[in-house]
């Protein structure tokens, strides 16, 4: 720059500066405001997005553990439902070696011998009767125990005199 | 200067005592240009100056409205100072303020200045400054403003012209630059890019439109059509004119002797630019060369057109106003 210019130049430009700067200056915060307010907006609406698909994801989970816990019950159902399955399985072949018992039972019985009582609770069997002598008991405790249902059998009572008939009680319980 | 290439449409306004010059360059070329006559002492007064500028406008007829005033050099101080390399912009201004206090034999608020590098040593770079009134600088925009025009900066006519012809003459030999105006003529020497020799004298056209006036008893407007008149060639008044480029002659010799006997090692001038109101007047170069023995001519803007050229001497400092950076 040669040329004189004896016009105020330098303070109109030292102004000029000035405003330039001071509008640089409001142009930078407008535009520092605008940047963080924009990105304020984009990360809330992610953190939105983020906080409703961690909520889809809690609901889901929630289902999800209603079903576990749904399964759950079920396999403890289904589990009790094996033990009565299986419960009944006993009882079914109990019954079973009970029937067997019953219907093997009429032939076994002597004919001097007299049953008063008999009675099946779960796996025990009692048969109360009365007998001249213990003979006809002996031989019929001896006929149970041949019987293959029968497990442990015993004369458990004997009451009587070697006069008058003589009344006994065998008990036994059937086998597994 | 950028290359003496401005891009925008500006006006060079040269009010000097005799004349109102104005050229409109656009992109560095000479668009219009106009020269208006003011011989009247009222109308030479600043304050009356918008009628004078009005008048070159018409003539022009330009398109900018923006322009480039100059101050006449009797206007303003000239101080140079130098300061140490490498300061920065705003301590070379608080200096360069403190410069122009001690400077301006007025109060710094009163004064409007501003200031150029110049040449620079091993660690100071050297600084023109010029000083003006404020009151003076203001007058001259009011009077402007008045002609309709827009001021877009206020130089000083020769420094502008200085820093033209110095862009024009290149590191080549000394140029002498011969101003022939209206109230004085100046011989400046150039050499190197710089002003080595400046010397001023109070002869100038104006003692021509006197002898003119006095020899036919002419009122000022027709005093003011004779000078044209007599500046042609076969023109009336070619006695008088002749008479008076030998005073002219006669001054600038004085000058060039003056240059090469009082600075030191100085080298002839290699050739001679005539401009002003006296570079318009025939057989003017002829007479310089003839008696100075080097080449002289009539100074001509560089990027002229638009029949600009035929004025070119005297529109030579409007022409280099406008080149004005500040513009």
């Amino acid at each position: 720059m040669r040329s004189l210019n004896l016009l105020p130049w330098r303070d109109r430009r030292q102004r000029t500066r000035r405003r330039d700067a001071c509008v640089a200056l409001l142009c930078g915060l407008v535009g520092g405001t605008g940047v963080v307010a924009g990105t304020e907006l984009y990360f809330a609406g992610r953190l939105h997005q983020a906080e409703g698909r961690s909520s889809q994801l809690q609901a889901a989970i929630a289902v999800h553990g209603e079903a576990a816990a749904k399964q759950r019950e079920l396999q403890a159902r289904n589990a009790e439902m094996g033990a009565v399955l299986a419960e009944l399985q006993r009882v079914r072949s109990r019954n079973r070696a009970a029937r067997e018992w019953l219907e093997q039972l009429p032939g076994a019985v002597p004919p001097d011998l007299r049953l008063t009582r008999l009675a099946i609770n779960g796996t025990a069997w009692e048969l109360q009767g009365v007998a001249r002598s213990l003979e006809p008991a002996a031989s019929l405790l001896q006929t149970v125990r041949a019987m293959p249902m029968v497990s442990d059998a015993r004369i458990e009572q004997v009451r009587g005199d070697s006069v008058q008939a003589r009344e006994f009680l065998l008990v036994g319980g059937f086998g597994e | 200067m950028q290359g003496l290439r401005p891009t925008k449409a500006v006006l060079g306004l040269d009010i000097g005592a005799g004349a109102v010059k104005v050229v409109e360059l656009t992109r560095g070329a000479v668009r219009s240009s106009a020269l208006s006559l003011r011989l009247s002492a009222e109308d030479a007064s600043r304050g009356s100056g918008a009628g004078a500028i009005q008048d070159a406008l018409r003539q022009a007829a330009p398109r900018a409205r923006r322009a480039v005033v100059g101050l006449d050099e009797a206007d303003v101080i000239v101080h140079r100072f130098a300061l140490p390399k490498g300061l920065p912009p705003a301590e070379t201004e608080e200096q360069a303020r403190l410069q122009a206090g001690q400077a301006a034999p007025f109060p710094l608020g009163e004064a409007a200045f501003d200031y150029v590098a110049e040449a620079a040593g091993g660690h100071t770079q050297g600084f023109r400054m010029a000083i003006a009134r404020s009151a003076t600088v203001e007058a001259l925009c009011r009077t402007v403003r008045l002609a309709g025009l827009s001021v877009a900066a206020v130089d000083v006519t020769a420094f502008a012209v200085r820093g033209a012809i110095a862009a024009m003459a290149g590191p080549d030999a000394p140029l002498a630059v011969l101003d022939g105006g209206h109230r004085q003529s100046r011989l400046t020497v150039h050499s190197g890019g710089e002003t080595v020799f400046q010397h001023s004298q109070p002869f100038g056209c104006s003692q021509l439109a006197g002898r003119l006036s006095s020899a036919y008893g002419l009122s000022e407007s027709d005093t003011r059509t004779a000078l044209a008149e007599c500046a042609r060639p076969g023109g009336g008044g070619a006695r008088i004119r002749e008479a008076f480029l030998k005073d002219l002659v006669r001054h600038a010799a004085r000058a060039m002797q003056l240059y090469l006997t009082s600075v030191r090692n100085a080298a002839p001038p290699g050739r001679m630019l005539l401009w002003g109101g006296a570079g318009l007047l025939h057989g003017a170069c002829e007479a310089l060369r003839d008696e100075l023995d080097l080449p002289v001519e009539a100074i001509r803007s560089p990027a002229s057109g638009n029949g600009a050229g035929e004025l070119s001497p005297a529109l030579f400092g409007a022409y280099a106003l406008a080149l004005n950076d500040h513009a």
